[in-house]
């Protein structure tokens, strides 16, 4: 019976258009996910979160099938109970929408694969993650489409899931935008929750008719039928919701790794292995900060996020607990090695210049503004020249000094840039603090 | 056999059917009666949708209303007269579904589909696109779908609504060859009566006014009732009897 509706669900019109919706949104947002586990992970189960919407509107369609065709009357007295008989339309709408997330992941997958990072126990989760708001899409939409017959069901189903899906992402974590590579899923949370909206589904399914036409038809004996069923997915869907409430956000940070990758000499910089596709590029800053002249003090080391100390999370907010006589850490936020260089400059500044220490912590404002062009051509300089792929809140005199300083990252030979900012350093640490 | 003792059936505070006894073999009952006679409450008690409010339905000696009704529905093919399909289904996939869903099993399902198909003559027919057919071959798997799996009651509300003349033919002559169950069939038509019945029954203002056969309804005719037939004079007889009572 599955294959009869398979083969003649509408949801096989939208099946090509909801499939190119996920591939775009997979590919298009960005693609500094492809080569690192995590961030692919996260990256192929967006798009079922942000498609959600079309799965509950498609429930919604599949269960109102019997009110556009006319076949209500017909159908109540079959042997087969009226729960059986909703579980091949919403299992065939489920089936669609898990496979269409299941070729979007196994695309994702075997781009990642080709490079063959570590990490990949860290992709599961996040497949889990996808099938659950699928699931639970699904589960919004049969019921939307239960209590609303009308034609208007699939596109309230649709919009409302957009807005409760939109809660559920921010406020409980069941759709993520990307996958820090400090961050992994708790298996036992997601997979509670998968379960949830497999429960959560049957609920839907077990549900009587809302609509006052259906109902009057049905004697208090037929609906007696599904009585049994409807209590057991009942109590099943409140303890699994439940758990999952005690349970709260699955995301939670990783342990610090146990090796890591770590490039540079008189400059060590440590990240996590699961970042081997961003190696090169960081050997390229580091040599670029160890061929700096040596007015430029180097920091010695720097870590990446998590890389040298436990990271936490206490009721939603990151603690970083115990950071003393550890080394500066860095990011490399959706795939930018730019967050590194900014970070490397500061820290060179910061044991390169001698800020004043006192308030107002200044020595003047044309000192402090030649100060940040230099900071600016540094951070530009370590980059590799180019502009910063992030915008900042800068303004005035002190965005202007800060793109005078790029600009000369990408202008004038090293030579002359490393004289231009030796000079810089020896006038700012000769001048006074006021 | 169907039995049917003392039953009384209504909506709300309105009573449409009260006190009906009658006993059904196998063959094709029409039912006739006048609008709001009660001959869909009927058909829709007898199929299990409403719980009758007093008296007892029994199917080759078993209650209806009080046994599982998984295994009481395996026994009843109904269909209604106003009914549907999904149009993107096969003739022979719509057939399956009414065979699934009536608890056929699997084994045999493919078996009792093509059975019912080509009792119907839809055979050449089961792979078109339900929105394809034509208003008669729609009716025919219609009747596929209260047939499908061989149930011992079939219960048809007006089936011939809407047909042609040659559809009616046609219908009448599939309707026909289904002996081997208790056929109810609700109609105003006295002509499909004359045409398919075995029995008649006559069902006015909640109550059986008549059961027997056609040429006896026929007989109840007063050469004054109106009428084209013997059969149609018979039954405005009936009704103008009723209504002086």
């Amino acid at each position: 019976m599955l294959l009869i509706h398979v083969k003649r669900s509408p949801v096989r019109w939208i099946f090509p258009v909801a499939l190119a919706f996920n591939l775009a949104m997979l590919f298009f947002r960005n693609r500094y996910w492809i080569g690192v586990w995590p961030e692919t992970s996260a990256a192929a189960q967006m798009p079922a979160y942000l498609t959600s919407g079309l799965a509950a509107a498609a429930a919604a369609w599949s269960v109102g099938a019997p009110h556009r065709h006319g076949t209500v009357e017909q159908k109540l007295p079959l042997a087969v109970p009226r729960w059986r008989r909703e579980v091949p339309p919403v299992a065939t709408v489920l089936l669609y929408f898990v496979l269409i997330s299941l070729i979007v992941q196994a695309i994702a997958f075997g781009l990642t694969l080709r490079t063959n990072p570590p990490g990949i126990e860290l992709w599961p989760g996040y497949v889990v993650m996808g099938l659950t708001v699928i699931c639970l899409a699904v589960a919004f939409g049969h019921v939307v489409g239960k209590a609303l017959s009308g034609r208007f069901a699939a596109a309230v189903a649709g919009l409302a899931w957009f807005i409760v899906s939109m809660y559920l992402g921010s406020q409980w974590d069941f759709g993520v935008v990307s996958g820090p590579v400090y961050n992994e899923l708790d298996t036992l949370t997601v997979m509670v929750r998968l379960l949830g909206a497999v429960a959560l589904i049957s609920l839907a399914v077990a549900l009587p008719n809302f609509l006052a036409r259906e109902r009057a038809a049905v004697s208090r004996r037929t609906e007696r039928r599904w009585l049994r069923p409807a209590v057991v997915v009942t109590v099943a869907a409140v303890v699994l919701c439940a758990v999952t409430a005690v349970l709260g956000s699955p995301v939670k940070g990783r342990e610090k790794p146990a090796e890591v990758l770590c490039v540079g000499v008189r400059l060590k910089v440590c990240m996590w292995p699961e970042h081997q596709k961003y190696q090169s590029a960081v050997e390229d800053i580091v040599q670029r900060a160890e061929r700096l002249p040596a007015v430029f003090v180097l920091p010695g080391r720097f870590d990446e996020y998590g890389v040298s100390y436990q990271m936490r999370v206490v009721d939603g907010v990151i603690d970083l607990t115990d950071r003393s006589g550890l080394p500066p850490y860095f990011y490399i936020p959706d795939g930018s090695t730019w967050a590194l260089s900014g970070t490397v400059a500061t820290e060179i500044m910061k044991v390169s210049l001698r800020y004043c220490a006192k308030a107002p912590f200044s020595k003047g404002e044309q000192v402090d503004l030649r100060a940040n062009e230099t900071e600016a051509w540094l951070e530009a300089f370590l980059a590799g020249g180019g502009r910063p792929d992030y915008h900042t809140n800068r303004s005035g005199e002190a965005a202007a000094a800060a793109r005078r300083g790029e600009e000369r990252a990408n202008h004038g030979s090293e030579a002359e840039q490393f004289a231009w900012a030796g000079e810089r350093v020896t006038e700012y640490n000769a001048a006074s603090c006021l | 056999m169907l039995t049917i003792t003392n039953l009384h059936q209504g909506y709300g505070r309105n009573t449409v059917i009260e006190g009906l006894n009658l006993t059904m073999g196998r063959g094709l009952h029409a039912l006739l009666g006048p609008n709001g006679a009660g001959k869909s409450t009927f058909l829709r008690t007898l199929a299990t949708i409403l719980p009758p409010r007093l008296g007892q339905i029994q199917l080759d000696g078993i209650e209806l209303h009080r046994n599982s009704l998984e295994q009481i529905r395996r026994r009843i093919g109904y269909l209604p007269q106003q009914f549907g399909f999904d149009p993107a289904m096969t003739v022979s996939e719509f057939t399956c579904y009414a065979a699934w869903a009536r608890g056929v099993p699997r084994p045999v399902r493919g078996a009792a589909v093509e059975e019912a198909l080509d009792k119907v003559g839809l055979c050449d027919r089961r792979d078109e696109k339900m929105r394809k057919l034509s208003g008669g071959m729609v009716r025919r798997a219609g009747i596929a779908w209260a047939i499908v799996g061989n149930p011992s009651l079939i219960l048809l509300d007006e089936p011939t609504v809407g047909l042609d003349p040659m559809q009616r033919i046609n219908f009448r002559s599939i309707i026909s060859q289904q002996r081997d169950a208790v056929i109810v069939l609700s109609t105003h038509l006295t002509d499909d009566v004359d045409a398919m019945a075995d029995h008649v029954v006559v069902l006015d203002e909640g109550g059986v006014r008549f059961q027997g056969t056609p040429p006896e309804l026929a007989e109840q005719a007063d050469a004054s009732s109106p009428g084209n037939t013997p059969l149609e004079r018979g039954y405005t007889t009936l009704l103008a009897d009723s209504q002086e009572r």
